[in-house]
């Protein structure tokens, strides 16, 4: 029984970085409608930067980290200006093919880089952990929950009280109207990509202490979370979080109970049957209503 | 020149290099790459029909390309078996599966398909690394020797070249004659507008799986063959990568055209050649040129190449049609004995009801239409005109009431299986489909009614071409009619807006409809093509079809109805005479808002 609890706090924990992934995933794709196929990279490329802080620069560790994000928020500016704001009204297909060839050009840069070897990051609390009746919690599971437990309170906050917000709610239901009516749009849209960039860097620096940074980590992380807001319902905030920590749980089980090797196959499996059997997730998918 | 020497001047061309090429590489590795630039042509062939003809977002022919690798390796290697028994054993597992994925496909459409055939080919490689006992995980399965056709045997790559090469034609005529056939264009229909593929007649769940099956079969062929070419197979070659470098072969070539893909597959195999110094950068310089591509140019390096006029007037010559099939022509015999004239309702809707949320649509509506009769259907905005029409063609199911034409339900009905019974309709926003040409668009209308089957028409039997020509025969009858005849060949988006009109309804026509419903007809055209449109009613109407109109043209609605249902939130509020339904007291209310009875009674 121990077992179990430990499995699902383990599952709790690695669901949150896979709800956070996929919260900055739709992030894009709420705001401005771009399914941004390189969401990964970026989130490797913030580890990478937290890495090179901590180990070339000789930055302490919170530091480093905020490098990593920072980092990412830079990169979202540069991806906006160079390709997103491009593909903008482009359809589907354009804009699908033209990030996935984005994101291998960022993937072999980065094995260019940085080398083909995973390397470690740090976790803030090393390993340190919590007992409770046997069951060991480790620091850096407790925060990466609270990371998305505060990130999800600023979305809410962010979306419904301030006027950059609403802005944004208006500006992805009608960007026509929205930029008649004063909303500025193209400075909203570099807000979008540059928070929806940081979101991913969050996630990798809070992925690199557990998973190790690598080159190939992005597609995997992408593949999670982009799973997580089907399960839950493609594009809503709610159904990505519970469908992050739902796929977390599942996973971290399976690969117990089941077979280790064969862990990522089970998301995708859950992926490919959760699309068969009901395509808009479990809370429905995002119609008007989707922050 | 004519069309068909041309053809044959550039097969000539085209053999002549092609079968010689081998007897001048004189490097193996030279050979190696050549073998992989057919492969690749295959392929990427394949793939073109699912992603480029029917637009689905198919990221998973990698997967494909490895089970049809993948089976032939271990049916050779374990079992045994030859050459001919392994690539169809390949074929058939392959396209087994994309029948699956094309099932599924009809389900979800869009990013959902894109992912689903992401996550699927992930599963796939996933297999392929972990299923030791079968596939040999990681280190893969090698040694495989070429193949033995009992009276000779391959020893060289020269050899495989020739093998490769056959298949290719075979890849490359088969394609070609995937995509001159009603069953490319009716692909390329739905990938324009799949809605109005549906509402005339096309089984649109019935060509994406279709598409999808014969996509990964190709595929499949195509991993079973490259087994043989290099001798070994590994999972690290199916991973999501390699679906890239597909799509940038159909990206940098152009996707519509074999030439595009042999062009592609050329320049993707001594691209990294020519970028020897920077090969560690291969993949980033291929990510790169696939966004520019697709932003930049998305029809390709032969978009460009075609830009020339010399070159562009020999690809129209060559894909000409002027020296075959025309001289077939001969009136057709559109079966006008439906000119009943009865007064007996060929379309009746009963007590129609339907809900949308909380929100009551229509309640209670009865509606009947008559053969040879035309009747209007008016009303505010918002009333459910459209609403109506889409209960009527399936679109939407009613909650209450029923719909019947020539006696048999249309309730639950799909939209296509509704237009082959013989209810056609045309558009508000105009449906028509873009990419191909006006002919073209009218021939795909005519697919419900053509029964031939998928192997006679590839291989062009008597009877398949028969049915064919009748299809143009009737094409050539309704656009002459509508003097849009000479228009014929060209890109449907080209035409005057009015003759985009005037073609949907040909269009509709070419279905052989009992019910014709006009959505707008006239919104967007000039007086006198308003002329010409009440021409065609006329025409259409003495055929004995019964026609619908819904227009805000009250002028046009007054000259041309016999009869007129007025519909407000929902509710019928008259069907009668067009005289009486102008003095109708609660019509011009509708209009223009109640308290003006006084003041219009006056001024009459």
């Amino acid at each position: 029984m121990t077992d179990f609890i430990q499995l699902l706090i383990s599952g709790l924990s690695i669901g949150s970085i896979y709800a956070l992934v996929g919260l900055g995933f739709i992030f894009a794709i709420n705001g401005v409608s771009i399914v941004n196929m390189a969401h990964g990279e970026v989130l490797m490329l913030g580890a990478f930067f937290a890495v090179t802080g901590a180990t070339v620069l000789n930055l302490p560790l919170i530091p480093a980290y905020i490098v990593g994000i920072v980092g990412t928020i830079i990169i979202g500016y540069i991806l906006n200006l160079v390709i997103i704001r491009p593909l903008i009204k482009k359809p589907l297909f354009i804009v699908m093919i033209a990030t996935i060839g984005l994101s291998m050009a960022l993937r072999n840069t980065a094995m260019n880089i940085w080398g083909a070897n995973a390397v470690g990051l740090d976790g803030l609390f090393g390993n340190q952990v919590i007992n409770i009746n046997n069951i060991v919690i480790s620091y850096q599971n407790i925060l990466v929950i609270a990371v998305l437990a505060v990130v999800l309170l600023l979305q809410s906050w962010f979306f419904r009280r301030t006027l950059t917000g609403k802005q944004l709610r208006a500006m992805s239901l009608r960007p026509k109207v929205a930029r008649l009516l004063g909303v500025p749009v193209k400075k909203l849209t570099y807000i979008t990509i540059m928070v929806s960039c940081g979101l991913a860097g969050l996630a990798g620096v809070l992925m690199g202490p557990i998973y190790f940074v690598s080159f190939s980590m992005g597609s995997i992380a992408l593949a999670k979370g982009f799973t997580a807001t089907i399960i839950g319902g493609f594009g809503r905030i709610e159904g990505t979080v519970i469908g992050g920590i739902l796929l977390g749980i599942i996973e971290t089980l399976m690969a117990s109970y089941v077979s280790p090797t064969f862990k990522d196959g089970f998301a995708f499996l859950v992926l490919i049957l959760i699309l068969i059997i009901k395509p808009t997730g479990i809370l429905g998918e995002a119609t008007s209503q989707r922050v | 020149m004519r069309t068909r020497n041309l053809r044959k001047l550039v097969y000539l061309l085209v053999m002549i290099p092609v079968l010689i090429l081998p007897f001048i590489i004189t490097s193996k590795a030279d050979m190696g790459l050549v073998n992989t630039i057919v492969l690749l042509i295959i392929v990427s062939l394949g793939l073109n029909i699912s992603l480029g003809l029917c637009g689905l977002l198919n990221v998973a022919q990698a997967a494909f390309w490895g089970i049809g690798a993948y089976t032939a390796a271990i049916l050779a290697l374990k079992f045994g078996l030859p050459f001919v028994i392994t690539i169809p054993a390949a074929i058939l597992l392959a396209s087994a599966l994309g029948f699956l994925v094309g099932i599924v496909s009809t389900r979800i459409k869009g990013i959902y398909f894109a992912i689903l055939t992401i996550g699927f080919g992930l599963l796939i490689q996933l297999i392929f690394y972990n299923w030791q006992s079968v596939t040999n995980g990681t280190s893969g399965l090698k040694n495989i020797p070429y193949p033995d056709f009992g009276l000779f045997q391959i020893a060289s790559r020269q050899q495989m070249y020739f093998i490769l090469v056959f298949f290719a034609i075979l890849t490359i005529w088969f394609y070609v004659r995937v995509a001159k056939t009603k069953y490319g264009k009716s692909m390329i229909a739905i990938r324009n507008n799949e809605t109005a593929a549906e509402l005339l007649g096309v089984d649109t769940l019935r060509e994406k799986v279709l598409s999808m099956t014969l996509s990964s079969a190709i595929g499949g062929l195509c991993g079973a063959l490259m087994i043989y070419a290099y001798g070994f197979v590994s999972p690290s070659q199916f991973g999501f990568d390699q679906n890239l470098i597909f799509i940038l072969i159909l990206i940098l070539g152009g996707s519509g055209t074999v030439f595009g893909v042999v062009l592609g597959s050329l320049i993707l195999v001594f691209l990294p050649q020519l970028l020897e110094p920077l090969r560690f950068w291969n993949t980033t310089i291929y990510g790169v040129l696939v966004a520019v591509m697709i932003m930049v140019l998305p029809g390709g390096l032969t978009s460009l190449i075609l830009r020339v006029p010399m070159i562009k007037r020999l690809y129209e010559r060559y894909h000409s049609r002027e020296d075959d099939g025309e001289d077939s022509y001969s009136p057709s015999v559109i079966s006008s004995t439906t000119i009943q004239h009865t007064t007996e309702p060929v379309l009746k809707v009963k007590d129609l009801s339907i809900c949308f949320g909380g929100l009551s649509a229509l309640s209670g509506v009865n509606l009947d239409l008559v053969p040879g009769q035309v009747h209007a259907l008016i009303g505010p905005n918002g009333a459910g005109k459209s609403t109506l029409v889409n209960c009527i063609t399936g679109v939407n199911t009613p909650s209450g009431g029923a719909i019947d034409m020539s006696g048999k339900s249309l309730l639950g009905l799909k939209p296509h299986k509704i237009s082959r019974l013989g209810a056609s309709r045309t558009f508000q926003n105009l449906a028509v489909w873009n990419e191909m040409s006006a002919l073209d668009n009218m021939l795909v209308a005519r697919r419900g009614k053509q029964k031939k089957g998928f192997w006679p028409v590839i291989f062009g039997t008597k009877s398949a071409r028969e049915e064919e020509q009748e299809a143009r025969n009737m094409a050539r009858d309704l656009l002459t009619s509508m003097d849009l005849w000479e228009e014929r060949d060209r890109l449907i988006g080209t035409l005057p807006y009015g003759h985009q009109k005037m073609l949907e309804i040909g269009r509709a026509l070419m279905t052989e409809p009992k019910v014709l419903l006009l959505d707008e007809p006239a919104a967007g055209l000039t007086p006198p093509e308003v002329s010409t449109l009440k021409k065609l009613i006329q025409s259409i109407k003495n055929r004995g079809v019964a026609i619908m109109i819904i227009d805000h043209n009250m002028k046009f609605v007054m000259d041309i109805a016999e009869i007129i249902t007025v519909l407000n939130y929902g509710k019928v509020i008259t069907t009668d005479k067009p005289e009486a339904v102008r003095e109708n007291v609660e019509v011009i209310e509708a209009y223009l808002g109640s308290g003006l009875k006084s003041s219009i009674k006056e001024v009459r």
